[in-house]
């Protein structure tokens, strides 16, 4: 049997489905998703559809008339609820029985659940599929206040797009500085008055202790004892792989489904890519596991290739945009381990680029309204060279020869 | 019917007809034309859509604004005639089209 099945209705699904094609699949090509639309970009669910820019049509990655020229099978509102790794076999929610000659799990990643006394009213939001941001959107009206919890970056978009659409907006954040798993202190603060200066209420060191229902809305009881009262609130805390059919299937897994450079699993005919895969990076010489388009994409064409015969290895880059208000942000790499950073450019004039440097050598950037020093970064990092400190600093100069 | 044609590096053709409202880039998405990835959805973030509009069809379509300039300066295979086929939007009055293809995105 020539079958390929793809559990998953993201990014890395749709890519790996029409890659296959491109690639020279002959099979059959299921495309499994337990979402009823087809796959769609979730990036702009905090940015351009939030705030009206973009539309649900032009979310689609790829349109139904590709999936039928390309002879997928696209099979919606089903969730897969087992796999058999001995007969080939995955299990649906409808009852049916599907078999594969390989499998393709590209589940994603889930939201961490708020777990305080609260947390199922209906106030409460999280933002991953369309339905949830048509109910965030649907909740924020003009000068309603809406409550964000977590300064990671879901939570700076949504903040942002809501001040857009005339909401008032307060942000807890439990650390001490936003963004403080991904930047250094400075970028926190460039990101802490870029939110204050429009207009947000950010409350750092805070935590959510309850929710209530009011008369008119509900309130919020912090961790300084203090009371908020809001009309919404959406939570962006963090996300868990979705690994709970592969590790029932006795996969191997760690923070997501460990794969190889090939993104097969520890089961030669089972791969696993997008956010859900614990993969190898050889730049930074670990394994890692990223919320990230490109890498979905990216190791959706490694998977097909390869189950084409066409042997090919996973080794790009990490990068990652957010657009809040008027200021773009474009990261090359991970800055974890960095042990020295260097500002190019003007923070007060929103535009510059900060570089982590690990032993004398770049190993990620972000750069804010600066996409040259991006594009030049995350095309010169992958190479590691030791680069001139004076240069990076000097705006005069490029750091780059 | 309006036809785009996109020519990769190594000469393939492949010929997609004009749909109004998509840009050159999420056409060539939806129709499998391989040298265009299109990475961050037509945000201007990743200049992986890059192609080569000559001057005779670049009039038929909105300028370069600062952004995507400042995408391209860096990218690989640059020439004059470089744009970001995410940003040219096709309307009802878009003639046929041809783009050419850089031999790699990244």
């Amino acid at each position: 049997m020539n079958s390929v099945v793809i559990v998953g209705g993201g990014h890395a699904a749709a890519e790996a489905a029409i890659a296959l094609r491109i690639q020279g699949w002959e099979g059959d090509i299921k495309l499994i998703s337990d979402e009823d639309v087809l796959p769609y970009q979730r990036p702009p669910l905090s940015k351009g559809y939030f705030h009206n820019t973009v539309t649900s049509a032009q979310l689609l990655i790829k349109k139904q008339a590709l999936y039928e020229k390309a002879n997928v099978d696209v099979m919606l509102g089903l969730s897969v609820v087992a796999i058999d790794r001995l007969s080939q076999a995955i299990t649906v929610s409808s009852g049916a029985i599907i078999g594969y000659s390989q499998l393709i799990i590209a589940t994603g990643a889930q939201a961490r659940m708020l777990n305080i006394p609260g947390a199922e009213l209906p106030c409460v939001s999280y933002l991953r599929t369309l339905n949830d941001a048509n109910n965030i959107i649907a909740n924020i009206k003009n000068n309603s206040h809406l409550l964000v919890i977590g300064g990671g970056y879901i939570g700076l978009e949504i903040a942002a797009s809501a001040r857009k659409l005339g909401a008032r907006v307060t942000i807890l954040e439990s650390f001490e500085r936003v963004l403080s798993r991904v930047t250094n202190e400075q970028m926190s603060g460039f990101y802490q008055s870029l939110h204050k200066d429009n207009g947000v209420d950010l409350k750092l060191n805070t935590g959510i202790e309850e929710i209530h229902a009011t008369e008119d809305g509900y309130v919020a009881t912090l961790n300084d004892g203090s009371n908020i009262n809001f009309d919404h609130t959406v939570v962006g805390i963090g996300v868990i792989p979705n690994t709970g059919l592969a590790e029932a299937a006795g996969l191997e897994c760690d923070n997501g489904i460990v794969v190889n450079e090939y993104t097969l699993t520890s089961d030669p005919s089972i791969y696993a890519i997008g956010d859900v895969s614990n993969h190898p990076n050889e730049f930074y010489a670990r394994n890692i596991r990223l919320e990230s388009v490109p890498n979905a994409m990216e190791q959706a064409k490694v998977a097909a290739a390869n189950i084409c015969g066409k042997p090919k290895i996973h080794n790009s880059f990490p990068w990652f945009w957010s657009d809040q208000y008027n200021v773009k942000l474009q990261t090359a790499g991970l800055s974890q381990g960095y042990d020295e950073t260097i500002v190019r450019g003007d923070m007060a004039q929103k535009k510059f680029a900060l570089f982590y440097l690990k032993e004398g050598k770049i190993i990620a950037v972000d750069a804010i309204n600066s996409p040259k020093d991006f594009m030049k970064a995350k095309a010169l990092i992958p190479q590691g060279l030791t680069v001139s400190k004076d240069k990076l600093a000097d705006i005069t100069k490029n750091w780059f020869d | 019917m309006t036809i785009i044609k996109y020519v990769d590096a190594e000469n393939n053709v492949t010929e997609v007809e004009a749909e109004t409202g998509e840009s050159i880039m999420s056409l060539a998405v939806n129709n499998m034309v391989d040298g265009i990835v299109g990475e961050c959805g037509g945000s201007q973030a990743c200049a992986t859509c890059h192609c080569y509009l000559d001057d005779k069809y670049a009039i038929h379509f909105s300028e370069m604004s600062e952004m995507e300039e400042a995408m391209l300066e860096s990218a690989p295979e640059r020439t004059e005639t470089s744009r970001l086929s995410c940003q040219l939007m096709l309307n009802d009055d878009t003639p046929d089209i041809e783009v050419s293809l850089p031999s790699s995105q990244y």
